[in-house]
């Protein structure tokens, strides 16, 4: 079992090193960086001067070997506008974004598992062809019209709820839902698929035919069972959502990491930008990390046979 | 021996051989009536972008400094603003019809763009192998590790804002999902007795490629093109409404959403009318491609 949390772990370290690997030569698209932190109307001498200060002009592995240690030691630059460090402005935003995927996720779980369990549980009714039709509006609709249109209804014509800014509880709840509807979408998908599969196989045929109620079957040995394909899919929803927040934090004034990003991207303030990029990747291999290693707890025997697939 | 030959090809020659167009009619004749209205809104939203200039009833660029912010079904000077006009007076139906292109093309072009890149990716990696692919799949890793939307917005960030830059930015970040179903799929074929004849025999390695192994995994590359489309479609709209993707005066239904966005309380239309296309576009994607796969994917037959 530890050996195979350590080679996860290991895994884990690659995959994020690999993502900031491929970041750092994505930056460096255009040649030359420093014409991406410069003011316009900068000067040939300005330009030159900031490039020898970030050590633009040395050769590339060197630049890379700096930039892998500033992010060893948590040094993600200074914000060229701002004139303070990075890692404040990103640890300052951060509870607002969090807050928000939170928010989304649970509206997700919360709505999306049960609405597939149903789906699966009535198939072939009325009632499926309902919820399928929720599901793919869920699906198909842009985090920027779904927020959009709850912003007509319920700012603009019930004026029940803020349209933008986060003073309350209450103007969590539009984003959260705009944000979340995708992911319910996908849970719903996973959990009906996973169900399915389940309820044909012979462990359920021997606990109906003993007589067993529906609901405790759902409970004690659908649930467990059908876990895995959910769990995977939340951690793959977790940087499906933070990427989401760049949209919906800018539709409703959010002041998270996603605002934060674009505000930066019009300032030309690029080590943001670049900041919330490389923290959304490693969030996103950090919550695949914890996915693998809760498989292990929830299901037995991958636990006993020392490895997922 | 001739004789259980000829008799065979007597058998086969008293059924008809199936032509293309009774194929097609037995293809056409299986797909269920619902379909049929996500069909024709795709084919409708196809011809609307190729055949802008004769649908819209007005110039998309045309200012009308009076007529801003009417409602639709307004009448100004002689022009019928049927969806009404934006926050400068100009027709919001016309720019319907003039983004549908922005977004159709971006879409088709940066599907087919990442489609060559991982179909190339994926047939090579299961062909050859060793370290390609061992290159090949730890990077589609890596990248899959990057969230989607951040990547494309950190690459156009770089490289800057613009029809091209989009393209090229959803083509080069967006192969990796065919590199996987491919790789995959071509990798189960490598074992097959044809192959391994066509090997043997020194066909060479592109050959093979293209003529055994592709059409093997095309299938599931159409039903992962169908539903990437349907992404792109998002994911132009999603940097348009950044003010990343299309730049103005080329009208695009996010920049039109992120422009009717701050006009919501006077002028819901300006944001309301694209935003429930592009829904509409892309649930059509979603339904064909979700048809498509339930009846291509070897998997789930």
């Amino acid at each position: 079992m530890s050996r195979f949390i350590l080679k996860r772990l290991w895994q884990a370290f690659l995959a994020a090193l690999g993502a900031l690997t491929i970041l750092f030569f994505v930056q460096r698209l255009t040649g030359d960086p420093t014409l991406l932190l410069v003011p316009e109307g900068a000067t040939a001498e300005d330009i030159a001067t900031l490039r020898a200060s970030l050590g633009f002009d040395q050769p590339l592995y060197i630049q890379y070997l700096q930039y892998i240690k500033g992010l060893g030691t948590f040094d993600l630059g200074m914000s060229y506008v701002q004139g303070v460090p990075v890692w404040d402005i990103l640890m300052s935003r951060l509870p607002y974004t969090l807050w928000l995927t939170a928010g989304a996720m649970l509206l997700s779980i919360g709505a999306g598992l049960p609405i597939g369990v149903l789906m699966a549980l009535k198939r072939g009714t009325i009632l499926e062809r309902l919820l399928q039709g929720v599901v793919f509006t869920g699906q198909s609709m842009p985090t920027f019209f779904s927020g959009i249109l709850m912003i007509l209804l319920f700012a603009v014509h019930l004026q029940w709820l803020p349209s933008s800014g986060s003073d309350s509880v209450t103007s969590m709840l539009m984003p959260s839902v705009a944000l979340g509807l995708l992911t319910l979408a996908t849970f719903a998908r996973v959990a009906r698929t996973a169900v399915l599969d389940e309820l044909g196989k012979d462990y359920v045929r021997t606990a109906r035919a003993k007589g067993v109620p529906m609901k405790r079957i759902i409970w004690r040995h659908l649930a467990r069972n059908s876990a895995i394909p959910v769990i995977t899919v939340a951690a793959l929803e977790i940087s499906h959502l933070l990427a989401g927040a760049v949209i919906v934090e800018t539709l409703f004034a959010w002041p998270g990491l996603g605002q934060v990003a674009v505000q930066a991207i019009e300032a030309r303030d690029f080590p943001i930008v670049q900041a919330v990029v490389l923290f959304g990747a490693v969030a996103s291999v950090a919550c695949n990390l914890i996915a693998d290693l809760l498989y292990g707890l929830v299901d037995p025997r991958i636990r006993h046979t020392g490895g997922a697939q | 021996m001739s004789s259980s030959m000829s008799r065979s090809g007597g058998q086969e020659s008293l059924r008809p051989r199936p032509t293309l167009a009774s194929a097609m009619r037995k293809t056409v004749g299986s797909i269920p009536g619902y379909l049929w209205i996500f069909i024709a809104i795709l084919l409708g939203f196809t011809v609307m972008a190729l055949f802008a200039p004769l649908f819209a009833p007005n110039d998309p660029a045309t200012q009308n400094l009076l007529g801003r912010m009417k409602a639709p079904g307004s009448v100004i000077r002689g022009v019928t603003y049927l969806l009404g006009s934006d926050e400068l007076g100009r027709d919001v139906l016309s720019r319907i019809i003039y983004g549908a292109r922005a977004s159709m093309c971006v879409a088709v072009l940066s599907v087919c763009l990442s489609g060559v890149i991982g179909i190339l990716a994926g047939l090579l990696a299961a062909y050859y192998r060793g370290w390609v692919e061992t290159v090949v799949m730890r990077l589609v890793d890596m990248m899959l590790s990057i969230p989607a939307l951040l990547f494309a917005v950190i690459t156009v960030a770089v490289i800057g804002p613009g029809f091209i830059n989009v393209i090229l930015v959803l083509g080069l970040t967006r192969w990796t999902r065919y590199a996987r179903v491919v790789y995959g799929q071509a990798l189960s074929l490598m074992p097959q007795p044809y192959v391994r004849y066509a090997r043997f025999v020194g066909t060479p390695a592109l050959t093979i490629m293209c003529r055994h192994l592709l059409p093997n995994v095309f299938g599931q590359v159409v039903v992962v093109a169908t539903l990437e489309f349907g992404s792109m479609v998002l994911f132009e709209a999603g940097l348009s409404f950044l003010g990343l993707g299309v730049q103005p005066p080329t009208p695009s239904w996010g920049a039109m959403m992120n422009v009717g966005r701050h006009y919501l309380d006077t002028a819901w239309w300006i944001a309301g009318f694209p935003g429930l296309c592009l829904f509409l576009l892309v649930l059509s994607v979603n339904i064909i491609g979700d048809h498509l796969r339930d009846r291509l994917d070897p998997r789930l037959r």
